[in-house]
Order: C-alpha cells, then structure tokens, then sequence
C-alpha cells in the first residue's frame, strides 16, 4: 500500500515490525523481503514517486576540500527508487580480498568475508535478473580467443575483468518494484514525508519512535520492534547527527565516528590509448570490451606495491585531442614499413579508484536548517597522498601491460591534470561497519553499536570501497540484513 | 587496411545507423568507406548484451580516427631523407628526446652513450636525420623492445611509456636536431 504523508491526518502514529527509512536500492530491497518472511513494515520515503523540486531541494548540501558540485551533484535522487532512478546498472561482486584488513590501508578490513556475502550475492542476482553473480574473464568461452588483447593472459599485475549490466526492465527499482509495494498486506509506504528526529527511549539504549514531517508540516510518528535508515551514505550520518535533542553528540555517536571515513570512488581519464593499426577483429573486440571488459590491479599487485582497487576501462565516443608526441611515439612504436601502416587510432581510458578510508574526509551538520529545521548536511573530503600515488602505480603497470602486449600505448598525461577527479557517484563509509565499536559505528549486521533496535542499510555500512561497483552489494547486504532482521523477529 | 588515408572495413548490414554514417561522410573529408558495422547476432556474440548506444558512440570514435589516419599516412610516407628539412615525424621524435635531455641530463647523457653503442655509432661521431633514423631502426627492433618491456628496463616522458631502445633513440634525434640547428645557424651567419 502506498499512501502520501500529506493525507494522513497530523499526528498519526503507523506501528510496524520494521521501520525502513528510505526507498531506494537498499530500503526497497529490505522492505519488501521482510514482507515476504511475514513482517510488517512501513517505508518512509523523502519524496514522491516521480522527480520533484521540492523534495530534491532537501539534498541540499554545503562543500569543502576537494568537494566540488561535479563531485556531488546529481549523484543523489530523493524520490521512490532513489539513486536507481539514474543507475548505470553495472553490477560486480565485491572481491574476497576487498574484504581483509590490508596492512598499507589503515582502517580496512571488514567484519564480514565474501564467503558470508556468497549466498546473498546468489539471491540479488536473481532478483536483479543476472545469470549469475559474476562472469570469469575466460577468452575461449566469450569467443575471442583468436583476439589480439591489450592485456596478455600472462600478465601477472593487470588483469581483464567484466562487469556485467543487469536487463533493462530491472533498472530502475522504482518502477520495477513499484506493483508489489502498492499491492503488499503487509507494507506501507509513505510517500513525501521527511524523517527529522530519531527519538531514543528514555535508556538511550533503544530508539522509541522516528518523527517525520510533510511538505505541509503536519507531523507523523513511526514506531517499531526495529528501525532500519536506509537515506545514504550523507542523509545516514546526518539523520544521526541532527537527532541530538537528548544525546547532544547525535545517535551511535559515542567515539566521533558517525559521519568520518566518507569515500568516493574518485573518477577520471586516465590518457589516451594510442593504438596499432588494427585489423578488423581486433577493433571490433576493443569496441564490445569497451561496454563490460575493463582491466584492474590484481591481488598479486596490490600486496607487492601496496595499491588500493583501481579499475580502467576504454571511454570511446568522446572528442580526442591530438597528443603531445603522437607522430613520434607512432613512429618509435610501431616502425612503419609503409604509409598504411603508420595509421591508428586512440581511445580514452578512464579509470575508477579506491579511497584509503580516512576520518577526515566526514560528513558534518553545518548551520544552515531545511525546510523543516533540520540542519543541512556539510560535506568535508579529501583524497590522501597515498589515493594519488596508489592510481598513478596502477596506471603505470596498465600502460606497461599494454606496452607489453604490442598493441599500442597509453599516454597517462590527464591523470595528474586538474581536475583530478569528476568523483564516481559511490558515497560511502560513514556509518561504517565494523566488530569494534571505536573502529565503526555499527556491527557485521549493520546494527548501531550503542543501540539495541537501530540500524543502517546501504552504503554508508561500507569500511572500504574496493574498487567494484557498490549497487550489487548494496542490494546483497540489504538481503542478508532482512535475513537478520526476520530471524531476530522471530525469536522475539 | 587499404591505402593511405582511407580505412575500409567490411560492411556487413546498417539497421538505423544511417544518421551516423551520414555524419561520418559529412564531417570527414577523409572517409571514404562509410563502415564499422555489427550484425546484432555478434553485438550479443560475445559479451551477451551491449547497449545501443554506447554502440554508436564506439563506432562514431572509430570513423573519427580515419582522420588521425589521413595524417599519419602523408606523414609516414615522407621519412627523413631530406637532411635540411626533416620530416614532421623527425622533429616529433626529436622533441620527445629534448624532453628526456631536459628532465634529467645526466640520465640522458649516459642513455645517449648506450644509444650510440647499440646502433654502432662512435661516441663522438656526429648525428644527421638519416643517423638517426637507421639508428633508431636498430634500436626499436621488436625483439629488443619487448626484452626491454618485460625487464622493465623503461622510463615516461611526458606520460608516456617508452622502452630503454625508444628513449635512446629519441635522443639520438635530439642530437640531429641539435646538429642541424647549427648547420642553420651557421649558414644564417655566412
């Protein structure tokens, strides 16, 4: 059922199992598995079921260090299906070694392993409509082994990879979702109403109720065995934060970590790949990888020269310049024997990049409010000496990779060219996960340390980023908290 | 490949690419043979789905790059035979050696001296664009490069990646530029 807050009479109270805080990957995911284990759920949902002003006007935000508006702007959505409204779809599991603690990364390492993720990875696959949960880079199967590769398979630092693009009809959750959510018994969505205080119980130890307000002010009260923010990872830490009427510091505050370890994956052209003349297979190869085949940094790499995850990948189609040096490398690369061989042909490569987790770089409450007085959210972020140096190293071993291959070369001039980065629209790592309550605010289940019935979904929970597209294990942990959620119904 | 300045790839059938194989003969004086066109059975053969798109935009990159290949093909045909006026590729390969001469001369000096080594040249012998050129076809050989890669015997310069032979011989280049600016100079002051 769905029901918008503004034709509910003021200071209706909705009582649920669960309370789930946001209709996006996360909360849509969570919301409608608890139904179908038996629970009662209510959504709540900033905006309304399409784009409006005035709910976007709510992702206000104030910037600082390297944020910039790029890096921000219109990487949010606050309405039904959330940030799946612009999803590119691109789906990866996040790797076994994306989840251990790594000794060049301080603050990594995550309380959960992949194979705790395995089974829920096989679920959000299926209900994403993947065949399965990842796609081995494997020449013979994929019908290219009599391709030319800008990477050989016996590199040992580089490696091709693929990502895979889940069915169009499974795009955005919003509409894909939207029949089941009006026709559930057991889930209420409420539509354009703004959660604005998390109320703890007198023990501080468990939450009471959550205060919403609609756009026409009236005030509605959401109670539940348990409360699930699922808002993002800047509205997650703001909620938090700006819930401070009875513990000054905000909720699951207690170490100053709510908010802290803000990562991106920072986005950018890497350079050109200047090509050798090609035959016709091999351009059409380049042309299909360009969609899902791309190249990363393997294990073996990264422990030897201490790299966070990096990804790149061929960009064709925008406007290429004409490089610095082209006419010499071709000549000095390719040593042309007859006019038709001096042609080629270049490409961008971009590349995507893991964050080190660093506390400075958070999520803070500034002193403009919103509409309804809460105050807006600040955004401080910054990448460490060591993000540079890592995405440069990783760049170096791709341009010798594909140096190697005897394919062409990549000239790396954009990577150290302001602007560095156009940011990745993968917000993450301020509530993160963790088993330590100083080392994150909440546990492997995505529990607040401090609080029996409050927790996070999406994002937010991330205590690193690894270098894979964030949506498919989003959607995973969603499923296995639903798991956690209904079980501990269960047993009351 | 066909010949110069012109890139021919087999047409295999164009189901409402039309607009951007227009585009491509509009905007590229040397296109020549409208292309680059996949049936949607090898769109899907490989990778099992690939969006329209994107698609077209890798086909759009790809007819753009005949115009790279117009210049590289009246380029690449004039070589560096004419001692007094080198080739545009000639004076490229020069300036990428000047880079390397300028980040780190003494680097550069010894790598000159290796250069001159591997390419049978005397440590004092002077360098004209034809010296240059033999020289850097010694150096460049494929098998040395790719020994060079695979020891990681390489060095960048101006973010690209060049192999320990390629530097030499860019700065082998440098130093018939340097010869010939004198040459210049000193007709200039006769």
């Amino acid at each position: 059922m769905i029901l918008n807050g503004s034709a509910v009479p003021d200071g209706t109270t909705f009582d649920a199992d669960v309370c789930v805080v946001g209709a996006g990957a996360a909360g849509l995911t969570l919301a409608l598995d608890l139904t179908r284990r038996g629970l009662k759920v209510i959504l709540v949902e900033s905006g309304g079921l399409q784009f409006h002003k005035r709910s976007h006007d709510l992702l206000d935000i104030e910037l600082s260090g390297q944020s910039t508006e790029a890096l921000i702007n219109g990487t949010r959505e606050r309405f039904f299906g959330g940030t799946t409204n612009h999803w590119g779809g691109v789906c990866r599991a996040l790797g076994a070694f994306e989840f251990e603690p790594h000794s060049w990364m301080p603050h990594s390492g995550w309380p959960i392993t992949r194979a705790d993720l395995e089974p829920y990875y096989t679920l959000a696959a299926q209900l994403l409509g993947l065949p399965e949960v990842e796609r081995v880079y494997d020449a013979q199967a994929l019908g290219v082994a009599d391709h030319p590769r800008l990477v050989g398979e016996s590199e040992t630092a580089v490696e091709s990879t693929i990502w895979r693009r889940i069915p169009v009809e499974h795009l955005r959750m919003g509409q894909w979702r939207l029949k089941e959510v009006e026709t559930s018994q057991l889930l209420t969505c409420i539509l354009d109403t703004s959660i604005v205080e998390i109320h703890p119980d007198r023990s501080r130890e468990r939450i009471s109720s959550l205060e919403g307000r609609t756009f026409d002010k009236r005030t509605l009260h959401f109670r539940a065995r348990d409360y699930v923010l699922c808002a993002g990872a800047i509205e997650n830490p703001r909620l938090l934060l700006a819930s401070n009427s009875v513990v000054a510091a905000g909720l699951g505050n207690e170490h100053d970590l709510v908010g802290r370890f803000f990562m991106d994956h920072p986005a950018t052209r890497l350079g050109l790949l200047l090509t050798n003349p090609l035959e016709e297979r091999a351009q059409e190869d380049i042309l299909n990888d360009s969609e899902l085949v791309g190249w990363t940094t393997t294990p073996l790499a990264r422990e030897q020269f201490k790299l966070q995850g990096f990804m790149a990948w061929l960009w064709p189609g925008e406007e290429r310049p004409y490089l610095p040096h082209q006419l010499a490398m071709n000549k000095l690369v390719h040593s042309p024997s007859s006019a038709a061989e001096t042609a080629a042909s270049t490409m961008w490569i971009a590349v995507n990049w893991e964050q080190a987790p660093n506390p400075d770089s958070r999520v803070t409450l500034s002193d403009k409010k919103d509409i309804f007085g809460l105050r807006v959210p600040a955004l401080h972020w910054d990448l460490l000496p060591q993000d540079l140096a890592s995405v440069r190293k990783s760049s170096e071993l791709l341009a010798l990779a594909v140096a190697r291959s005897g394919r062409g070369r990549i000239n790396m001039d954009q990577i150290s060219k302001p602007p560095l980065t156009m940011g990745g629209g993968h917000q993450m790592g301020t509530t993160r996960m963790s088993n330590d309550p100083k080392q994150g605010v909440t546990d492997a289940n995505g529990r607040v340390h401090s609080l029996e019935n409050l927790f996070i979904g999406g994002s937010s929970l991330f205590p690193t980023g690894g270098w894979e597209h964030p949506t498919f294990t989003i959607v995973t942990l969603a499923l296995r908290q639903a798991d956690y959620l209904a079980a501990r119904a269960k047993s009351g | 490949m066909s010949s110069k300045g012109t890139r021919n790839i087999s047409y295999q059938h164009i189901r409402g690419y039309d607009f951007f194989i227009k585009h491509a003969q509009m905007n590229l004086p040397n296109f020549s043979c409208a292309s680059l066109v996949l049936s949607d059975q090898e769109l899907t053969r490989s990778h099992g789905s690939i969006s329209r798109r994107s698609f077209l935009a890798g086909s759009l990159a790809l007819l753009a790059g005949s115009q790279a290949i117009a210049v590289f093909a009246v380029d690449g045909d004039k070589g560096s035979e004419d001692n007094a006026t080198p080739a545009e590729t000639a004076l490229d390969i020069a300036a990428l050696g000047t880079q390397i001469l300028n980040s780190d001369p003494q680097a550069a000096a010894t790598l000159e001296v290796w250069a001159r080594n591997v390419a049978g040249l005397k440590p004092t012998e002077s360098i004209d664009w034809k010296t240059a050129d033999r020289a850097r076809e010694r150096l460049t050989e494929r098998s040395r490069v790719a020994a060079e890669l695979e020891a990681e015997e390489i060095l960048f310069v101006d973010g690209w990646l060049l192999a320990r032979s390629e530097a030499g011989a860019a700065v082998l280049y440098a130093a018939a530029q340097k010869l010939n600016n004198s040459q210049s100079q000193g007709q200039v002051n006769q």
